[in-house]
C-alpha cells in the first residue's frame, strides 16, 4: 500500500499503548489493528479526527504517501 | 420489530420446507401416473374425472403422460430454487445477507424461476384445449417480469456485497 499509517510510530513517541488508545477514541483494538497493519481499506473522518484528538496530532502525521516500485 | 421480522422469516423457512415435501410428492405422483401408464391398459383410470373422463382414452392417455413428464420437470426445476431460497433465508437470519453467495444464489433461483415457467406453461398449453385470446405459449409474461426482477435483485446483492466487504475493512 502507498498510503501508509504511522500509528505505531505516534504511539512510540508519545509512549502510547493500542489499549490506551483504543480507550481514549473509543474505536475496538480489532480495528485499529487493522489499522495500524495497513489492512484498511477506507478510514472515516470521525475516526481520524479522534486519533488526531488523542495523540494530539495532525492527519499528515499519522498518513504517509510512498511511490511504488 | 427485529423480532418480528426473524418470526416473519421462520414461517416463510417453514412454509418452503412444506412447499419442498410438496412438490417431492407431486414428483413422486407424477413418477407413478407415469410408470403406471407405461404398462397401462390404455383406459385412463377411473380416479380421475371431469376433463379427463370426457376426453377419448388415447387423448387421455396421452395427456397424463405429458402432465406427468411436465410435473417431474417443474419439481426438478423447483426443488434446487426452493433449497437455494432456504440457504438465502439462513444467511439473512444469522444477520448477514449481502454476501457473494447469495448474489450467486438469486442468479440461479432466475434461471430455475425460468425452467419451471417454461415446464409449467408449456405442458399446460400441451394438455388443455386451446382457449380464445392471446396466449404465450411457453411462457407468461408475467413469469418473465418475475425472472428478470430476481435477474436484478441478484445484480443488487452482487453490488450490495462488494459495499458490504469494504465496509467491513474501513475503520
Amino acid at each position: 500500500m502507498p498510503v501508509q499509517v504511522q500509528l505505531d510510530e505516534l504511539l512510540h513517541a508519545r509512549r502510547m499503548t493500542l489499549t490506551e488508545l483504543a480507550d481514549e477514541v473509543g474505536i475496538t483494538i480489532a480495528n485499529l489493528s487493522i489499522l495500524k497493519t495497513g489492512k484498511a481499506k477506507a478510514m472515516r473522518f470521525s475516526t481520524l479526527e479522534a486519533i488526531c484528538k488523542a495523540l494530539d496530532c495532525q492527519p499528515g502525521d499519522l498518513l504517509r504517501f510512498e511511490k511504488e516500485g | 420489530m427485529t423480532d418480528k421480522r426473524t418470526d416473519l422469516l421462520s414461517v416463510t423457512r417453514a412454509l418452503v420446507r412444506f412447499a419442498q415435501m410438496l412438490v417431492v410428492l407431486v414428483m413422486a405422483l407424477g413418477a407413478v401416473i407415469f410408470i403406471g401408464l407405461l404398462n397401462g391398459t390404455g383406459k385412463p383410470m377411473p380416479v380421475f374425472t371431469g376433463t379427463l373422463a370426457s376426453m377419448d382414452p388415447k387423448t387421455a392417455v396421452l395427456a397424463l403422460r405429458i402432465g406427468s413428464i411436465g410435473a417431474l420437470c417443474a419439481g426438478a426445476a423447483l426443488l434446487p430454487l426452493l433449497r437455494e431460497l432456504i440457504r438465502i433465508i439462513d444467511s439473512t437470519r444469522l444477520g448477514d445477507p449481502f454476501i457473494p453467495e447469495n448474489a450467486r444464489r438469486l442468479r440461479l433461483i432466475g434461471w430455475l424461476l425460468l425452467a419451471f415457467n417454461f415446464c409449467v406453461s408449456s405442458t399446460v398449453s400441451l394438455v388443455t384445449p386451446p382457449r380464445s385470446g392471446i396466449t404465450f405459449p411457453f411462457v407468461s409474461l408475467s413469469a418473465l417480469l418475475m425472472v428478470l426482477l430476481v435477474f436484478v435483485l441478484a445484480r443488487i446483492f452482487e453490488s450490495g456485497s462488494q459495499m458490504r466487504a469494504e465496509l467491513k475493512d474501513t475503520v
